[in-house]
C-alpha cells in the first residue's frame, strides 16, 4: 500500500516540480520584460527631455548671436530690425530651458545635481544680462564691445553646460537599446552642426556689422567650423542610415542639408573669394545673414523634430513588443499552470484511482470474489485495456474453476469404471477357469474311455478341443495375472539391476545357448527402488522378445542405463533403461499397437507358446512403478525399448 | 521646384550647385529658357535685365500661373514684377510688389517682408 502511495506522490511531486520550474522560468522572463518595459517607458520621457535640452542650447545660441550683433551694431535701423528676432529667440530659449529643468526634476541623477544647480544660477545671470543688453541697445550710437564680449562668454558657458547636462543625461539611456543609442548619437552630431553654425553666425554677423575683413585667425576659424560641420553631416548620415532612421527623415534631412550648403556657398563667396566685397562694403547686411542662418537652423529644427517623432515611434514599437512579450509569457504561464492542474487531475482521477480500483478488484478476484462492474473497461486507453484484460482473466478463472470441477467428476467416474472393469476381468477370468477345466477334463475322459469307438475324425476333433481348452485356460490365466498386476500392491525395495540381469541370464542359459544369443551390459547398471520380481519379469519379457523375434544368426541384446536421454522427437527424460536388439525391427505404425493385450505382430519360432500378453505386462509393470515405456525402431534396424521406473519426479520435460 | 532663367544667365555658374538641393521638400531644378511658351513648368522666373523689352509680353502670359517673378532691372516691380533686386551703397536690396504677389495667390512670410522694401503697385499693371 505504501509503495502505491509513493508512486502517486512521486508522480505528483514530479509534475509539481516541473510546473514550478516552468513557472519560475516564465516569471523570470516576465520580470525581465517588465523591467525592459519600464526602461522603454522611461526612454520616451527621456527623449522628450533630451530634445528640450537640445532646443534650449540651440535657441540660446541664436539669442546670443542676435544680441551680440545688436550690441556691435552702429545704427538704430539694424537694432530695430533685429529686435523682434531677439524677443522670439529669448522666448524660445526660456520655454525650452524651463520645460527641460521641470522634466529633469523627476530624475534623480546625483552626478548631475551640481551641474543643474550651476545652470540654474547662470540662467539668473542671463536674466540680468538681458536687462543690461536692453538698456545698452537703447542707445545704438555707442558700441558695447565689452558687454557683448561678456554676454557672449556667459551665453556660451551656459550653452556648454547645457550640452554637458544633455550628454550626462542621455548616458543613462544608451544601454537600453542599440538603435535608440544610434539615434542619440545622430542627435549629438546635429548638435555639433548647430553649435558651429552658431559660432559662425556670431563671427560673420560681427564682420558684416563692422564691415570688416576677417583676420587670418578668423578665416581659419571659419574654415575649421566649415570642416567640422561638413564632417558632422557625413557622420550623421551614416548613423541615420545604420539605425534605420534615414528613410523616415530623408526629405527633412535633404532640406536642412540644402540650407546649410547654400549658407556655406554664400559664406565662401563673401569671405574666401577675392574681390567679393568689391572693396567697399559687403553686399548683404547682418540682418539678411541672420535670417538665412536662422532659416538653416529652423530646417535643422524640423529635421530634429522629425527624427524625434521617428525615435518616439520606434520606442512605441519597442514598448508594444515588450507588452506583447509580457502578454505572451503571461499566457504561457497560465497555460503551464492549467496544464499542471490538468496533469494532476489525470494522474489522480484517470490513473491512480482506476489502478487502485483494479488492484482492489484483483485482490478480491484472488480470493474468488467477483470483479465489480465499475471498472473502466469502456475506456479506450491503457487503463481501459487493463480493465478489459482483468475482466477476461476473471472470466477465464471461472471457466477453469468449472473445468476443474467437471474434471474431478469425470476422473471419479473413470476410476469407478476402471475398477469395475478390473473387477469384471478378475471375476470373469476366475469364473471361466472352472467350466474350462470341465471341458478339458471331459474331453480327455471321452478320448480315454471311448477311443476304440470313435472314428479318426472324432478323435482329431476331440484332441483339437483339448488343445483349444488348454490355450483358453492359458489366456484366462494371463488375463487373471494381468488383472492382479493392476490390483496388487508393489513390494518396493532397493534392487541391484546388475543382479536382476544376472538372475535372468542364469534362468535363460539354455534358451540363450540354443538361439546363439548373448546379453551385453556395456556399463554397470544402478541400484533402483522397485518391485524386484516384477522388474525381473519386465526385463525377462523384453529379453526373450528381443531374441524370439530376431532373424540374425548372432542375436545380441544390449541392456544399459542413461542418466539423461533426448529422443529424436526432442522429448527429454532422466534415468532411462534401455533394451536394444539387432532384430527385425518394428514399423513405426505398430509402436503403440504392440503394447495392447493379446496382440502379436508376427510369429516366431516360439510363437505357439505365446499368448501376446508379454509387452502388455511390461507396460503395466512400468506404469505401476510410475514410469513410462516407449520404443524406437525401424524395420531391419533393430529395436530399442526405453523405460523409466520413477514417478512424476521423473522430471520429464519437453525440449525444443 | 523649377527655377527658370529667362535670357542669358547672369549668375556665372552660381546656380549650378543649387540643382538637386531641396526647399520645403521640393527639389530645385534650373531651366534656361528663351521663349515665353516655355514658362509653363516654372515656379520662379528670373528675367535677365537684358530681356527687359520682352517683359510686357512675358508678363501677359503669367496671369493666373502663380509664378514668382524676379528680376534686377529698374522698374521691374513697378511694372508688375514681384521681386526686384537692386543695389544701394554696394548693398543688395530688394523691392517686393505685394499686390502682384497676392494677385497670383502667393503668400509672403512676415520675416521676408522685414528684409525687403514693400511697394504697392495696383494690379501689377504695365507702366
Amino acid at each position: 500500500m505504501s509503495k502505491r502511495l509513493a508512486i502517486r506522490n512521486i508522480l505528483l511531486l514530479t509534475v509539481g516540480a516541473l510546473t514550478l520550474v516552468i513557472a519560475i522560468l516564465v516569471l523570470h522572463e516576465v520580470y525581465g520584460e517588465w523591467q525592459r518595459l519600464e526602461k522603454i517607458e522611461s526612454l520616451k520621457d527621456a527623449m522628450n527631455l533630451s530634445d528640450q535640452l537640445f532646443n534650449a542650447t540651440e535657441n540660446l545660441s541664436v539669442e546670443r548671436d542676435i544680441a551680440a550683433t545688436m550690441l556691435y551694431a552702429p545704427d538704430a535701423a539694424t537694432v530695430n530690425d533685429l529686435k523682434p528676432r531677439l524677443e522670439e529667440s529669448r522666448k524660445r530659449t526660456d520655454g525650452a530651458m524651463s520645460a527641460a529643468m521641470q522634466m529633469l526634476k523627476t530624475y534623480a541623477f546625483p552626478e548631475l545635481a551640481g551641474l543643474q544647480e550651476k545652470i540654474g544660477k547662470q540662467r539668473t545671470d542671463i536674466q540680468d544680462f538681458r536687462v543690461q543688453i536692453d538698456q545698452a541697445v537703447a542707445s545704438p550710437q555707442e558700441r558695447h564691445d565689452a558687454l557683448a564680449k561678456r554676454w557672449s562668454d556667459q551665453a556660451t558657458g551656459l550653452i556648454q553646460q547645457t550640452q554637458d547636462l544633455w550628454i550626462g543625461f542621455v548616458k543613462h539611456f544608451t544601454d537600453i537599446d542599440p538603435v535608440v543609442t544610434q539615434h542619440l548619437r545622430f542627435k549629438h552630431f546635429l548638435g555639433i552642426i548647430t553649435d558651429y553654425t552658431g559660432r559662425e553666425r556670431a563671427l560673420i554677423s560681427r564682420l558684416l556689422v563692422e564691415n570688416a575683413d576677417p583676420t587670418p585667425d578668423e578665416v581659419a576659424q571659419l574654415l575649421r567650423g566649415e570642416g567640422t560641420i561638413d564632417l558632422s553631416w557625413k557622420v550623421s548620415l551614416i548613423l541615420a542610415d545604420h539605425s534605420g532612421l534615414y528613410p523616415a527623415i530623408a526629405s527633412s534631412y535633404a532640406d536642412a542639408k540644402s540650407h546649410y550648403s547654400t549658407l556655406h556657398d554664400m559664406m565662401r563667396d563673401l569671405f574666401y573669394v577675392p574681390g567679393a566685397r568689391h572693396g567697399v562694403a559687403y553686399p548683404i547686411g547682418a540682418d539678411l545673414w541672420l535670417e538665412l542662418s536662422t532659416q538653416a537652423t529652423e530646417s535643422l529644427d524640423a529635421l530634429k523634430e522629425v527624427s524625434l517623432r521617428e525615435t518616439q515611434r520606434y520606442i512605441d514599437q519597442l514598448e508594444a513588443q515588450a507588452r506583447r512579450a509580457i502578454l505572451v509569457h503571461s499566457l504561457l504561464l497560465l497555460f503551464a499552470l492549467l496544464l499542471c492542474l490538468y496533469s494532476f487531475w489525470i494522474i489522480i482521477y484517470r490513473v491512480i484511482h482506476p489502478i487502485n480500483a483494479m488492484v482492489e478488484a484483483l485482490l478480491d478476484a484472488a480470493e474468488g470474489k467477483p470483479v465489480p462492474p465499475t471498472l473502466p473497461a469502456g475506456r479506450q486507453d491503457e487503463i481501459g485495456k487493463l480493465a478489459q484484460v482483468l475482466h477476461a482473466f476473471q472470466k477465464n478463472a471461472q471457466e477453469i474453476k468449472h473445468t476443474a470441477v467437471m474434471l474431478g467428476i469425470h476422473t471419479k467416474a473413470l476410476e469407478r469404471s476402471n475398477k469395475e472393469l478390473d473387477d469384471f476381468a478378475y471375476i470373469a477370468s476366475h469364473d471361466l477357469k472352472e467350466p474350462l477345466r470341465g471341458i478339458h477334463n471331459h474331453s480327455n475322459f471321452l478320448l480315454e474311455d471311448n477311443r476304440d469307438r470313435l472314428d479318426e475324425e472324432s478323435i482329431r476333433k476331440l484332441n483339437r478341443l483339448v488343445y483349444l481348452s488348454q490355450r483358453m485356460e492359458r489366456l484366462v490365466n494371463d488375463l487373471l495375472y494381468f488383472s492382479r498386476l493392476g490390483r496388487q500392491d508393489l513390494a518396493i525395495q532397493p534392487t541391484d539391476m546388475n543382479e536382476v540381469i544376472h538372475d535372468i541370464e542364469s534362468t535363460l542359459d539354455i534358451f540363450l545357448a540354443e538361439r546363439k544369443a548373448s546379453i551385453v551390459i556395456p556399463n554397470p547398471l544402478p541400484t533402483v527402488v522397485c518391485d524386484k520380481p516384477r522388474v525381473t519379469e519386465l526385463l525377462r519379457n523384453l529379453i526373450t522378445n528381443a531374441i524370439k523375434y530376431n532373424d540374425k544368426p548372432e542375436k545380441v541384446v544390449e541392456i544399459g542405463f542413461l542418466d539423461k536421454y533426448i529422443s529424436p522427437k526432442g522429448m527429454a527424460s532422466q534415468h532411462v533403461f534401455y533394451v536394444k536388439d539387432n532384430g527385425r525391427g518394428i514399423a513405426p505404425e505398430f509402436h503403440e499397437e504392440i503394447f495392447r493385450i493379446f496382440r502379436r505382430l508376427q510369429s516366431s519360432a516360439d510363437s505357439e507358446d505365446g499368448t501376446g500378453v508379454g509387452l502388455t505386462f511390461v507396460k503395466k509393470i512400468v506404469e505401476r512403478h510410475g514410469g513410462k515405456i516407449w520404443i524406437e525402431s525401424e524395420p531391419n534396424e533393430g529395436t530399442v525399448f526405453y523405460f523409466t521406473l520413477e514417478g512424476p519426479q521423473d522430471d520429464t520435460t519437453e525440449t525444443t | 521646384m523649377t527655377v527658370c532663367v529667362f535670357g542669358e544667365d547672369p549668375f556665372g555658374g552660381y546656380l549650378g550647385p543649387m540643382v538637386g538641393r531641396t526647399v520645403n521638400q521640393r527639389t530645385i531644378a534650373v531651366h534656361y529658357i528663351h521663349n515665353v511658351s516655355e514658362i509653363g513648368e516654372c515656379r520662379l522666373l528670373f528675367i535677365n535685365a537684358g530681356e527687359k523689352e520682352h517683359w510686357p509680353e512675358i508678363h501677359k502670359n503669367l496671369a493666373g500661373k502663380s509664378i514668382l517673378t524676379v528680376s534686377d532691372f529698374a522698374g521691374f516691380a513697378a511694372s508688375g514684377g514681384m521681386i526686384e533686386f537692386g543695389h544701394q551703397d554696394n548693398h543688395i536690396n530688394a523691392s517686393l510688389n505685394i499686390n502682384a504677389v497676392t494677385a497670383e495667390g502667393l503668400h509672403v512670410e512676415d520675416r521676408l517682408l522685414r528684409l525687403v522694401k514693400v511697394v504697392h503697385v495696383q494690379g501689377g499693371k504695365q507702366p
